[in-house]
């Protein structure tokens, strides 16, 4: 225990450098703006950002996308209350009574109380991170290859299950990850894999190529289709402020968010959005008097605001643990990681403590400069939300340019992206899912070697990935997860038939 | 076309994709006697998964259990998309030779006459933007951007 506070202490001395204390406000500040703009999600927005940490060293990279994330969680709640237009899905809930707030001219307590919410669920669930990593990289340290094969597998399963409406559809999105990630010259045999003699494809298709190609311009695409000419009015804001009433109300409904959502957070099969509508729904069952959810209780806010925000941080204790992302965004941080050279898991603990305490560390940073920021710039981020969408359009896809150029410096990769932008709004357009596809590219070039490696150590045989005790427990989680869906409708069927 | 349609055109459309994936992996000889597996065992195995999962989305098709009828689209709402994504492929032909500044502005002032913005609104806009994301990340970031045939030198 002391072990964790002198390291935690260490990560500070990483994270209180002025710099990447600026990184960190700059962060926050630019995530609140994605979170903020219409027209553009936090993935999207996250991986056109990229490139800016091109360079950075990798500590100060992941401060500042971490602020970013904070921030579009933060920025989504902020339109959520006021247009009631959600940022993203995690924040849907939050409209219910957010909106009503606003429109019985409470704005300004239920803003504060999703900013106080976010910030105690961020400050509990880091705790929570610390106590949960150091014990679960104890463990995956003794992982071998065929623990690690069935690990991912575990993840691309996951988080397809949740991915869409059609499973089929998002398996197939996740094997054309894993196609792509076969792309390129074979680590272990040196020998060139479908790269059909085009000399750029020998080092296989960059991940930010399929991410801002995927998420970013096909997300532009499939908006110009039917641009909303309404102009979004926000509802005035008023002062900023909470009464004591107010916040004893909610304090109770912020802590059994904040634990609903780290939990939720942890497990790889879901995620911020299953947190806040849990969260929301214990919430109304455990209250009094419950006809005031959905007409604007101040709890309905305060619940779901932190068991999101928990969730984001529980999300991060696989990510950092084991390598394993378990939504978009955290798919996005790990292949942010791995283009600094960082292999996130047990071993970035070991060899990277900068960057693992620097990160705990500057969650904490990230959420106080959150609360301290946000608060008095209300004003502004209301602003930004009159912007008209068909002027960012084409802004997002000059700085997804930059985003793909700039790193590589190859106008094969540029052509790539669009080609995988055009393929992804077809695939959004016919319900087929685009995360399991940009998570198979992150992952597939680690699965395949690790399921080569423990196959050289079975002579061949793939009985080792049921034969050893943690990997077959992982094989059968895999499973259950995909059958997820299925077994959640059977159940509430089941419960939904009369009862004799 | 409907959805059900297109959901089974887009399955033997992944199915030839897959046999021909699965075909080029036929050719991937390892020289390792180390590795049991070699280069060719992966993408075989995501090969047949593939024709699997188009097989049993053909089935779903079929028999009408496919994911749940949607409006098909008008051609008019393709029509938008389709013409950003060809300007934007122009828009990177023509990035190395006229540089970042000039081809995005071209970009984005094409782009916005397109969805309707006003075109003096526009061009300011597009200036800006371009003048100053191409600072920023070259300036200040030190990200390596096209400067073009006008910006050589700057």
């Amino acid at each position: 225990m002391t072990e964790v506070f002198s390291s935690l202490a260490y990560g500070f001395s990483v994270a209180l450098t002025p710099t990447n204390l600026m990184w960190a406000t700059v962060g926050s500040i630019i995530g609140t703006l994605i979170g903020v703009l219409p027209g553009i999600g936090p993935v999207s927005g996250i991986a056109i950002l990229i490139p800016v940490t091109y360079g950075m060293n990798p500590a100060s990279a992941m401060i500042l996308l971490t602020a970013m994330y904070y921030g579009t969680m933060y920025g989504g709640s902020t339109t959520s209350i006021l247009v009631n237009v959600p940022g993203e899905a995690s924040s849907v809930v939050t409209t219910l009574d957010g909106y009503q707030m606003a429109r019985q001219g409470r704005a300004g307590p239920a803003l504060a109380i999703a900013a106080i919410g976010s910030f105690v669920a961020g400050t509990f669930s880091i705790v929570g991170l610390m106590l949960f990593a150091v014990p679960i990289i104890s463990l995956a340290l003794k992982f071998g290859p065929a623990e690690y094969f069935c690990l991912m597998l575990l993840g691309l399963s996951s988080v397809t299950s949740l991915a869409g409406k059609s499973l089929v559809k998002a398996l197939l999105s996740m094997v054309l990850g894993l196609v792509v990630s076969t792309i390129g010259v074979d680590l272990s045999t040196g020998i060139a894999r479908y790269t059909f003699g085009i000399p750029q494809l020998l080092d296989g298709v960059g991940f930010l190529v399929v991410a801002i190609g995927l998420f970013a311009i096909s997300e532009v695409l499939l908006a110009v289709e039917e641009i909303a000419t309404a102009k979004r009015e926000a509802v005035p804001v008023g002062r900023v402020w909470l009464a004591w009433k107010d916040f004893a109300a909610s304090w109770w409904a912020m802590i059994r968010g904040t634990v609903i959502g780290f939990y939720i957070g942890v497990l790889p099969a879901a995620g911020a959005t299953i947190a806040s509508f849990m969260a929301y729904d214990v919430e109304k069952r455990l209250a009094k008097d419950p006809s005031g959810f959905g007409k604007g209780d101040i709890r309905g806010v305060a619940a779901p605001e932190s068991a999101n925000n928990a969730a984001a941080v529980g999300n991060m204790v696989p990510l950092l643990t084991l390598g394993l992302p378990g939504s978009s965004t955290t798919a996005i941080m790990l292949g942010a990681l791995m283009m600094l050279g960082i292999q996130p898991g047990p071993l970035m603990y070991q060899k990277n403590p900068d960057v693992f305490w620097g990160l705990i560390a500057s969650m904490y940073l990230g959420n106080t400069m959150l609360l301290i920021l946000n608060l008095p710039l209300v004003g502004l981020w209301v602003k930004i939300l009159a912007i008209p969408e068909r002027i960012l359009y084409p802004l997002i896809l000059g700085v997804s340019v930059i985003g793909v150029y700039g790193v590589s410096g190859s106008l094969t990769d540029l052509l790539l992206a669009c080609g995988f932008g055009l393929l992804g709004y077809y695939m959004r357009r016919h319900d087929y899912p685009v995360a399991p596809a940009v998570l198979g590219v992150v992952l597939g070039g680690l699965m395949e070697q690790s399921l080569r490696q423990a196959l050289v150590l079975s002579d061949g045989s793939y009985w080792i990935l049921v034969q050893r005790p943690i990997s077959l427990v992982l094989l059968i989680l895999s499973a259950v997860s995909l059958a997820s869906p299925y077994l959640i409708a059977a159940f509430r069927k089941f419960q939904s038939e009369p009862q004799f | 076309m409907g959805q059900r349609s297109h959901d089974s055109l887009a399955a033997i459309l992944v199915a030839a994709a897959c046999i021909a994936y699965l075909w080029g992996a036929q050719g991937f000889q390892s020289p390792l006697v180390a590795d049991p597996l070699g280069p060719s065992a992966f993408p075989t195995i995501l090969g047949w998964s593939g024709l699997l999962l188009a097989a049993v989305q053909i089935i779903l098709a079929w028999t009408g259990r496919s994911s749940p009828e949607e409006s098909p689209g008008s051609i008019r709402g393709y029509l938008k998309p389709l013409v950003l994504f060809a300007l934007l492929v122009v828009y990177a032909l023509v990035l190395e030779p006229a540089g970042y500044v000039l081809a995005t502005f071209a970009f984005v002032v094409i782009s916005f006459l397109m969805l309707g913005e006003p075109l003096w609104r526009g061009g300011l806009i597009a200036a800006g933007f371009s003048t100053g994301f191409y600072y920023l990340f070259v300036k200040i970031l030190k990200i390596n951007l096209p400067a073009g045939m006008l910006f050589r030198g700057w």
